[in-house]
């Protein structure tokens, strides 16, 4: 098992199996609850999905039972062994000719591939993403690529994909877009402003973590203070008065931390309602229903209310954003597709120490010369 | 008579000590420094223009192309963005590539411009030897909410350096549209995609919802 494993590996994969861990989880929570806290769940892995990227907001507040489904499927992935094979096939067939627009690092993943596939484990959590998959599917033999000409190498399911684009723009177009609009005419700003600031130190206080995570220190302890000043002066987080103090916003997720870890991307996946994602982020999506804003409330009905009001909140921060997106982009699909590809395509290890550069604030006033 | 001398003298030498950073700021000799200029140059057009920040697009276009252009390979941005295809292309092909291209790209920025208020910029030091003729130059936008990342590849060129890539949240531009150009042309061929982009360029900038 331990013969061939890169230190970079063996930590994915040890994080892998904490994540993995951390679904089943996740699942049994999902399970235990009703079909309205379900649609909670799902409400809420829609704003999170929706968070990450302001052009893939494809999201309801309409949760069915088809839609509860796809949750419990995607939580579940980790034990399926067959529904994730031919994408993996895929991804190990892809990784070496990766997008030129990628920095290569194919040998790595092919490593992953290999060294995984040596260890004969099929029991090695899916979760592990990519690494274990390639390495079933690449004991299995050529499983021929579903759909039909694979015409980008990072999205080999676009057939499939393009269809569920469709349906959520369709439902976007129908039901949270109108409702995002109404709250933003309805809702005065100062409040909407609150509702905000009060989702985004949750979301700071996931990004610390995920700093940590990816062994940035300086800035994780940075965003942690950003989250302390927040939650205790600016009462509860409703305010934001770490941003004009200097302490600067730092948006980091778990897709982003395996990324760090080594983790490649893996295939464009568009899930309903949830919107785009990839086999990678898709892994993370059950951990971060599990610690969404909802996490704070025990009852149902709460949760339920905090995740609309989530979604809500998100939709409308990126109604500019879509509009905007509707005026440049040729083909959305494909735009939106290459757009959520681009931004969550890490370099493993991107050189910490340049991250750890303070920006230099420019103000106007140094300006040499006024014409 | 001496001190008019004395004071001529006074002048051309502060006059000499003063061009050097003129030039200095006017043809980029250093690439974050050009950055800096621009984006101090653009903000501040921006802060002091109402018509700008109510979109105005013909606006946008003027100080684009009077502030911004003369900075950027633009040619090489489109060549990059239209990938092996642009081999193909005629002259005039790509002239209006890159016209349509531009247009697009202002239109893009047009809404995001309208969006301008109290922001500031920061520069992250560069990273780059002396003798590097691709420099990566990192800024940020920052306001309210998450900053803005903003990052610009330089290359240094006889007329100065020039930027042939913007970096938009994460995103390169050029590697932004070589997909959606490639589908395109491989549908319509290279006049396909002039058509395509003049015609997205025809519609009204921040449309209603689209329909179908």
């Amino acid at each position: 098992m331990t013969t061939h494993l890169t230190p970079r590996l063996r930590a994915g994969l040890v994080g892998a199996a904490l994540l993995a861990g951390m679904a089943g989880q996740a699942a049994m929570a999902a399970e235990a609850v009703g079909a309205e806290q379900a649609e909670a769940a799902h409400a809420t892995l829609a704003a999170l999905a929706a968070g990450e990227l302001p052009a893939e907001v494809r999201a309801s507040v309409v949760g069915t039972q088809a839609e509860a489904a796809v949750a419990t499927e995607s939580a579940a992935s980790a034990s399926d062994d067959n529904a994730p094979a031919p994408a993996a096939s895929d991804e190990a067939a892809s990784a070496p000719a990766a997008q030129s627009t990628e920095e290569t690092d194919a040998p790595a993943a092919a490593a992953a591939a290999a060294s995984a596939a040596e260890t004969g484990d099929t029991k090695v959590p899916a979760a592990a993403g990519q690494a274990g998959q390639a390495a079933e599917a690449a004991q299995q033999g050529d499983v021929p690529a579903p759909g039909p000409r694979v015409r980008n190498k990072l999205d080999p399911w676009e057939r499939w994909n393009r269809k569920v684009f469709n349906f959520n723009e369709k439902l976007d177009e129908n039901v949270l877009r109108p409702v995002a609009t109404a709250y933003s005419s309805l809702v005065p700003s100062p409040a909407r402003q609150a509702v905000d600031n009060f989702f985004g130190n949750f979301a700071d206080a996931w990004s610390a973590v995920n700093l940590f995570l990816q062994g940035r220190f300086k800035t994780g302890a940075q965003q942690t203070m950003r989250v302390a000043v927040n939650s205790v002066l600016g009462i509860a987080g409703l305010i934001d008065i770490a941003t004009p103090a200097g302490l600067e916003k730092n948006s980091e997720d778990l897709g982003r931390t395996l990324g760090y870890w080594g983790v490649k991307t893996g295939p464009y996946i568009v899930w309903p309602v949830l919107g785009p994602s990839s086999l990678r982020d898709s892994v993370t999506l059950p951990v971060n229903i599990y610690y969404s804003p909802a996490y704070l409330f025990d009852d149902g009905e709460y949760k339920f209310a905090i995740s609309a009001l989530q979604l809500i909140n998100t939709r409308a921060g990126l109604l500019k954003v879509t509009d905007m997106l509707d005026g440049i982009a040729l083909d959305k699909y494909t735009f939106v597709r290459d757009a959520y590809l681009q931004r969550r395509t890490i370099k493993a290890h991107s050189s910490s120490d340049d991250e750890e550069d303070d920006y230099e604030v420019i103000t106007p006033d140094e300006k040499p010369a006024t014409p | 008579m001496i001190s008019t001398k004395r004071l001529l003298l006074k002048l051309a030498l502060s006059v000499a000590a003063v061009s050097p950073l003129a030039a200095f700021a006017a043809d980029g000799s250093a690439p974050d420094q050009l950055i800096r200029q621009l984006s101090i140059e653009t903000l501040d057009a921006v802060k002091s223009d109402k018509a700008i920040q109510g979109g105005d697009v013909g606006k946008i276009m003027e100080l684009v192309d009077s502030k911004v252009m003369p900075h950027v390979d633009f040619q090489r941005i489109t060549a990059s963005a239209v990938g092996r295809f642009w081999r193909q292309a005629t002259p005039e092909q790509k002239q209006r590539l890159q016209d349509e291209f531009k247009t697009l790209l202002v239109r893009t920025y047009a809404g995001a411009l309208t969006q301008v208020r109290d922001q500031t910029i920061a520069l992250k030091p560069l990273r780059a030897a002396p003798e590097d003729t691709e420099v990566v130059v990192r800024t940020e936008i920052r306001g309210r909410g998450d900053p803005i990342q903003l990052d610009y590849r330089l290359e240094k060129t006889d007329g100065g350096w020039k930027i042939y890539d913007v970096n938009v949240l994460g995103i390169w531009l050029a590697d932004q549209y070589r997909n959606s150009f490639a589908q395109e042309i491989n549908a319509k061929g290279i006049d396909g995609l002039i058509k395509a982009l003049s015609e997205r360029n025809a519609k009204p900038a921040a449309s209603a919802p689209k329909k179908g």
